[in-house]
């Protein structure tokens, strides 16, 4: 009754909310035919073109983890650090040598010191490790004074490693036979540009082979 | 008005909706990513000049770094004003269709003069040997430069291949169907006045909620591509023109809606009139 008088009073307001309310949900139905024919025609294309920018994205949602996870028994990392971030260091006592490790070898992390290859094992799982470090004074200027039976230490957030020196080459920068990436011994491959004096563009590698000593 | 004149109005404002949001996305798309000047205007306004220049700086040290050089040896080699020149360049290359061709003979000059003066200073003894690492260092530097200008040469000079044909598609279609736009609104104006204005309430619609769809669906604020400097130009890019297409939705709507409301208005008056007098 309270409404039927509302209308009487203003019927010409009412009639015209009426008819507005019937255009919107006619507007309303439009919207969604379009939408549905475009999902039907174009929604494979659609797709393709979202899901590109998902693979050309920062993933904002990945956890990430601080502590490695080691697990002795199998000799095995549980959880990998992420790329680009410092887990360790390493030692070389006999050149004054003390550098951070960081996962990774980019040009960006060897800025800032050693960068262990992400195509290589870590050190405690049995392998072989790669790390590099440019020729400079504050990084590895007096690697080819290495000596064998040297110790290089690497101290990780999950545990220390020593490894000595057996052997050290000086390869071509192309020669990747020189560092196989193998699982049957742990052998650290730690290298530099080469020769370390002279100037400019260097096309050799002075590499150092250090097997692990197991206390 | 009949059932079937409604019904058949109701499609032509269904037909114009998808003519309006089509045109409105070719003239968004002309302006903001086919437009050479636009281009430049949003790489200046996202501090992509800037940018570049310092991750170009820091490659080039990255370089130095294993060289034996101190890092002196890049003083001025690099400046923010050969970047922007040369950026400018490779658009205006893409945007007529021109092989690229930067010169980096100024970059070349300045490294060579820094390298020979450390050289002197340090009293170092160069051989040929030397001499031809010297020149690989150079060419390496050098190479650092153009490598962050132009990433691809190959694709640039092919996407600037394509431009040029879509441009003027662009233009051959947005004039045919600005054509038939204002016809069918001349005959939905006779046949329903309302239906026009409904077309205007879809064609908002639609891109608000492209707008809305592209924010949770897709994560265009953390692309990734080739380094940050780019990539932030790009999002910028991107996000413009998002914005463009809200803004154009939001008139749409408005005028729709507002349209709707006047002659709805007017309907009612006139029927209660007309029930009044019978």
């Amino acid at each position: 009754m309270h409404n039927s008088i509302a209308k009487n009073n203003n019927p010409v307001f009412w009639k015209a909310i009426e008819a507005i309310i019937i255009d919107i949900i006619v507007a309303s139905i439009g919207i969604i035919i379009i939408i549905l024919a475009i999902k039907l025609l174009f929604g494979k294309q659609i797709k393709t073109a979202i899901d590109y920018v998902d693979v050309v994205s920062l993933k904002t949602d990945s956890t990430i983890v601080k502590d490695i996870k080691f697990d002795k028994k199998t000799e095995s990392i549980v959880s990998y650090p992420e790329y680009g971030t410092r887990y360790g260091n390493i030692r070389i006592e006999s050149l004054g040598i003390s550098l951070p490790l960081y996962f990774g070898d980019k040009l960006t992390y060897l800025r800032y010191g050693v960068g262990q290859s992400s195509g290589s094992y870590f050190p405690g799982e049995g392998g072989s490790i790669i790390c590099m470090g440019h020729n400079n004074r504050t990084f590895l200027y007096d690697l080819p004074k290495i000596k064998n039976d040297a110790i290089i230490e690497i101290n990780t957030t999950y545990g220390d490693f020593r490894y000595k020196v057996y052997q050290t080459k000086i390869v071509d920068m192309y020669d990747v036979d020189e560092l196989t990436v193998q699982k049957e011994k742990e052998i650290l491959m730690l290298y530099t540009c080469y020769p370390v004096e002279t100037l400019g563009d260097k096309k050799e590698r002075f590499v150092v082979y250090a097997e692990r000593v197991y206390e | 008005m009949s059932v079937a004149k409604k019904a058949i109005s109701y499609i032509l404002a269904e037909i114009v909706s998808i003519l309006m949001i089509s045109v409105i996305l070719l003239i968004t798309i002309n302006s903001n990513i086919l437009s050479k000047d636009n281009m430049k205007k949003s790489f200046k306004d996202s501090g992509y000049y800037y940018n570049l220049y310092g991750i170009i700086q820091e490659s080039a040290e990255n370089e130095v770094m294993p060289s034996g050089f101190e890092e002196t040896v890049l003083d001025n080699v690099f400046t923010e004003e050969k970047i922007n020149e040369d950026i400018d360049t490779v658009i205006d290359c893409i945007y007529s269709n021109k092989k690229i061709e930067i010169s980096t003979e100024s970059i070349k000059q300045t490294l060579d003069a820094n390298i020979q003066k450390e050289i002197q200073e340090k009293e170092y003894i160069v051989s040929d040997e030397a001499q031809a690492s010297i020149n690989e260092f150079e060419k390496a530097i050098i190479d650092t430069y153009t490598n962050h200008i132009t990433y691809s040469e190959n694709t640039i000079n092919s996407i600037g291949g394509h431009i040029h044909k879509i441009q003027s598609l662009i233009k051959i279609f947005t004039i045919i169907l600005c054509v038939a736009i204002i016809v069918l609104l001349v005959v939905l104006f006779f046949v329903n006045k309302i239906a026009l204005g409904i077309s205007f309430i879809i064609s908002g619609v639609f891109f608000v909620a492209l707008n809305l769809y592209s924010g949770t669906a897709v994560a265009v604020n953390n692309i990734l591509l080739f380094n940050w400097a780019f990539s932030k130009t790009i999002i910028y890019i991107l996000n413009n023109l998002l914005n463009s297409l809200f803004i154009a939705g939001m008139v749409l709507f408005l005028i729709g809606i507002t349209y709707i409301v006047i002659i709805e208005y007017i309907n009612a008056k006139l029927f209660v009139k007309y029930k009044k007098v019978n």
